[in-house]
């Protein structure tokens, strides 16, 4: 079995050679005084729809054709060849056309959102698994409500168990505010579990004044305390894996109508 | 030990529908129903299980997930006794994510259908500024674009299609007839360059030495789009062009001007000099020479080069502020042995007796006068037909002597003696008009030139003196009566009474040029009176081109070099393709014409070194520079005084990371006598619904414009 290594060697050098040639070819073209940012543009039309029907492939799990994993692989490759082949066409050049300023700027965008997300699909993951149990991301937030009432619920027991308030106000001060708390949408970016380790420590602190039981108790709630951890980490990582695919996606029908436009007028103004 | 928050048991776990539109509006509070919303989103929750009919009983089918079978089980009426109340589903983040696709598409759609159809179509298709030039068009596509469809498929429609877009470039681009070809050349030019290539595979560039491979003869279907592509910008170049796309159709392609470029043959004299200068002698002999001191000799060569307005090419200075100062008296004709004037005029001598003894009739003629026709008298006799018939009867005789003539050349002389007086009685008595009319139309030039200011009043004292009774002669004579009994032998001249004063002799009474005539000879003379004299000038043009033996005469004695007035010791003629041009000016600025090579000489004083223009042109001791002159007039065969400049010259600053070395900083590509290359001033293509009125101003801005791009 070929290892991801070596696949991802081989496809990036398939890649390179192809960007390569093509921009020989491009080169060529200009020189001979051909119209080259016609040629260019069929292709880049080409691999847009090619990399497009990757959406609809998955969408066609019943249809014969390679599985959705080498799509991806051919989606990502190509990809980046449809950027090399972008420039080419624009001859780095920012445009000023009406149509094609949205037109380029939803290119980079759908681009850029593209590689932001093949950034993520390989950082987050790893991350994700590191911090413990993986959780299914519709079902977090009823298992942040599950959570929440689990806490109350033991703070409530251990009050009327053992009399004392003491781990009642913590929950009403800290415990309670810690687990209602969603994460910000970036939080996996920016890193740290500050809120967490600073409960933790609260607790940890706590527990000089608390009597054996209360301790006892305390560690279930150190044990809540550290799931709501890795739900949060699940929860902000899997929630901005799937953002990435609302830039990504919607823009690139948007781009494929911007594209359609573009190559309408090219066919009927051109002079080659 | 470490918290589990999923259930791994089977039947514990809940089953999710993340591909589902809709997701339970209480799914978070982990109170979702097992039936989830409907396809449309509304809620179907009725409770917590649909309760299953087992014989006559209802049992609960709670899942397990949900904690199994409830406490109080189904109602009797089998429905379920834990009822969920109803939710408002949400939309699944799938779901959401569609929406968005499908929001920003139709947005997206509907943005480029009014951009497209609407009424500003013409701006949204825009895909970019246009240059100025070509802005001017007021914006209508149609200006430069074919109004109707695309390009078929097939590579004849595609021609075709980029052959009518270059039409419509040509409606204002006239490039000639030559316009789609290369350089504007004809077949046979492009064919003896081709010829002349010599390729150099080693200095071939790698891109040019694949297409040469691949595309031997380069491009066979460029269109004017091929390297002018508009809608980049205002600033954008339209004849940027790389040094590898102006090869790609050369035999010979290199690398570069110092790797490569073919030396220059002869530039950047590729012709003898409109004036006939001798660089050679003047700096060598004549400028030092001390007998010449009274004559202020040239410092530099700037004493008489300047640069054009453009700056490309050098001037030589007008004749007052070169030439004048030595050669200045010769024109009006100091130093000159022999008349300083030119013989307009003539009263020949006509053999009297002979004519007489043949019963012609004469009347009055002077019997001393002697001489022919001069050559300027000729061609005006000859616009006469009465005497051109007469000279053409006359033959060979000479009509100074008729002994051995026969009676008809007799009878001719005679005619033509009558016709001589005829031509000055009109000359008399209608002056200028007389002398326009026997001249005929002539193309070029204005009319008034050619009469050389002639002097009807000088004509009329000579006529006085020489021929008294003319008018009344010439009146019977058109009469068909005999002439008046008056003095068949007009008085001898210089009968004037004698005077107080002393008559100066008539030639130094123009010394600034101008009629006088000498009564010995019976002669009206014209005398130069300075550089570019009208008379001398005219004449000369007027005759180069008339392949009229007269008017023939007439230019070789003026093109001599020795004629009064020496124009021809300066200025040259050129013959090309039988027609002969006569070089009054100097190498001038033309406009229309655009060379393969251009070079401005403005741009390149402050690279001059110590020797300031000979720098670059280098002084050719060995070269006979008179053998392009004299007898030559083919301005092709010569030797310049100058060394041809070599490309090592060039080479020493025109290096990539220096001056450049572009290929379109020394060439151009659309070569030729462009006019062309000035917009045309064509009615632009109006279309209908837009068509301004007349005197609108933006038709009036439109034709400015063009105006001041009236230039190549």
């Amino acid at each position: 079995m070929t290892s991801f290594f070596t696949r991802r060697l081989v496809l990036s050098l398939v890649t390179l050679a192809g960007a390569g040639g093509l921009a020989a070819a491009w080169q060529l073209g200009r020189v001979a005084l051909r119209p080259v940012a016609l040629y260019s543009g069929w292709t880049l039309l080409a691999l847009l729809l090619v990399l497009t029907f990757f959406n609809a492939r998955k969408k066609l799990p019943f249809f014969p054709l390679i599985s959705a994993s080498q799509w991806l692989q051919a989606h990502i490759y190509l990809g980046w060849l449809a950027c090399v082949v972008f420039v080419l066409h624009t001859g780095v050049r920012l445009p000023n056309g009406a149509i094609e300023v949205p037109l380029a700027l939803a290119f980079a965008l759908v681009a850029v959102s593209g590689v932001l997300g093949l950034w993520l699909s390989r950082w987050l993951p790893p991350r994700l698994t590191r911090s413990g149990e993986s959780l299914v991301y519709e079902r977090i937030p009823m298992l942040r409500h599950r959570m929440v009432a689990e806490a109350k619920e033991i703070v409530r027991a251990a009050e009327a168990e053992t009399q004392s308030t003491t781990l009642g106000d913590f929950h009403v001060r800290v415990l309670a505010g810690y687990f209602a708390h969603v994460p910000a949408w970036l939080a996996p970016l920016a890193g740290g579990d500050a809120e967490h380790h600073r409960v933790t420590l609260e607790l940890a602190a706590l527990r000089h004044f608390l009597s054996v039981r209360e301790i006892a108790i305390a560690d279930q709630l150190a044990e809540l305390i550290e799931a709501k951890r890795n739900l949060d980490n699940q929860f902000a990582g899997q929630r901005l894996l799937k953002l990435w695919l609302f830039v990504h996606v919607p823009l690139t029908f948007a781009l494929l109508v911007f594209t359609a436009a573009h190559v309408w007028l090219v066919l009927q103004y051109s002079h080659r | 030990m470490r918290r589990l928050l999923q259930s791994i048991i089977y039947n514990r776990k809940l089953y999710d529908r993340p591909q589902d539109e809709w997701v339970c509006g209480r799914a978070a509070e982990c109170q979702a129903c097992v039936f989830g919303p409907g396809a449309k989103g509304e809620c179907r929750a009725t409770g917590q299980c649909l309760p299953a009919k087992k014989g006559d009983r209802w049992i609960c089918t709670r899942p397990i997930s949900l904690g199994a079978a409830c406490e109080p089980g189904p109602m009797p009426d089998g429905s379920c006794g834990c009822p969920v109340p109803p939710c408002s589903p949400q939309r699944s983040l799938r779901a959401q994510r569609g929406r968005l696709a499908w929001q920003l598409t139709g947005l997206a759609l509907g943005l480029m259908i009014l951009a497209l159809w609407g009424g500003t179509r013409n701006q949204w298709s825009n895909p970019g500024p246009l240059t100025p030039a070509h802005a001017m068009s007021t914006q209508r596509c149609a200006d430069c674009h074919l109004a109707a469809g695309a390009p078929g498929l097939t590579a004849a429609a595609q021609a075709e299609w980029r052959h009518a877009h270059d039409e419509l470039c040509l409606k204002c681009h006239d490039l000639g007839p030559e316009n789609r070809s290369p350089h504007g050349l004809t077949g046979a030019q492009l064919a003896a360059l081709a010829r002349s290539g010599k390729p150099d595979p080693g200095s071939r560039p790698l891109p040019l030495a694949a297409l040469h491979v691949l595309q031997p003869g380069g491009p066979q279907d460029l269109a004017c789009a091929s390297c002018h592509l508009e809608h980049h910008g205002r600033d954008f170049d339209l004849k940027r062009l790389t040094d590898q796309q102006c090869q790609v159709c050369h035999q010979a392609q290199f690398t570069s001007l110092a790797q490569g470029h073919p030396e220059f043959s002869n530039y950047p004299y590729t012709r003898r000099t409109r004036l006939r200068f001798d660089h050679l002698t003047h700096w060598q002999q004549y400028f030092p020479d001390a007998r010449l001191a009274a004559n202020p000799a040239p410092a530099s060569c700037a004493t008489c080069h300047e640069p054009a307005a453009d700056g490309r090419l050098m001037l030589v200075r007008d004749f007052a502020q070169t030439c004048a100062a030595c050669h200045g008296g010769q024109i009006e004709g100091a130093g000159r042995t022999g008349a300083k004037g030119l013989a307009f005029l003539r009263l020949p001598g006509f053999d009297r007796a002979a004519l007489e003894a043949a019963g012609e009739v004469v009347g009055e003629w002077p019997g001393r006068s002697t001489g022919g026709l001069t050559p300027f008298m000729r061609r005006l006799l000859e616009a006469d037909a009465p005497a051109r018939a007469a000279l053409q009867d006359l033959g060979q005789a000479n009509i100074s002597n008729l002994a051995r003539a026969t009676p008809a050349q007799k009878a001719a002389a005679a005619r033509l003696l009558w016709s001589v007086k005829s031509l000055v009685a009109d000359l008399v008595t209608q002056g200028q008009p007389a002398l326009l009319r026997r001249l005929g139309p002539v193309p070029a030039g204005p009319a008034t030139r050619r009469t050389g200011q002639f002097s009807a009043d000088a004509l009329l004292a000579a006529q006085q003196a020489w021929l008294p009774n003319l008018l009344s002669e010439v009146a019977a004579y058109r009469r068909g009566e005999k002439p008046p009994a008056t003095s068949t032998t007009s008085p001898p001249p210089g009968t004037l009474p004698a005077a107080a004063l002393e008559f100066d002799d008539a030639e130094a009474r123009v010394t600034e040029g101008g009629w006088y005539r000498r009564d010995q000879s019976y002669t009206l003379y014209y005398r130069p009176g300075g550089h570019a004299d009208p008379f001398l000038t005219a004449w000369i043009d007027a005759t180069a081109n008339d392949a009229a033996p007269a008017a023939q005469a007439i230019f070789n004695q003026l093109a001599a070099e020795s004629a009064p007035g020496v124009c021809m010791k300066c200025h040259t003629v050129d013959r090309v393709a039988g027609r002969q041009i006569v070089n009054w000016d100097h190498a001038l600025p033309q406009p229309t014409v655009r060379p393969f090579t251009t070079f401005k000489h403005s741009a390149h004083f402050s690279l001059m070194g110590d020797q300031g223009c000979a720098t670059c042109h280098m002084i050719n001791a060995t070269a006979d520079h008179a053998s392009g002159f004299g007898l030559n007039h083919d301005p092709a065969v010569f030797q310049s005084n100058f060394v041809p400049m070599s490309k090592s010259t060039c080479v020493v600053c025109h290096q990539p990371t220096q001056a450049g070395d572009s290929c379109l900083q020394c060439h151009n590509y659309h070569t030729g006598d462009l006019k062309m290359l000035r917009l045309k001033m064509v009615t632009p293509p109006v279309p209908p619904r837009t068509k301004p009125l007349a005197g609108d101003p933006g038709e009036t801005r439109l034709f400015g414009l063009v105006a001041r791009n009236d230039r190549p």
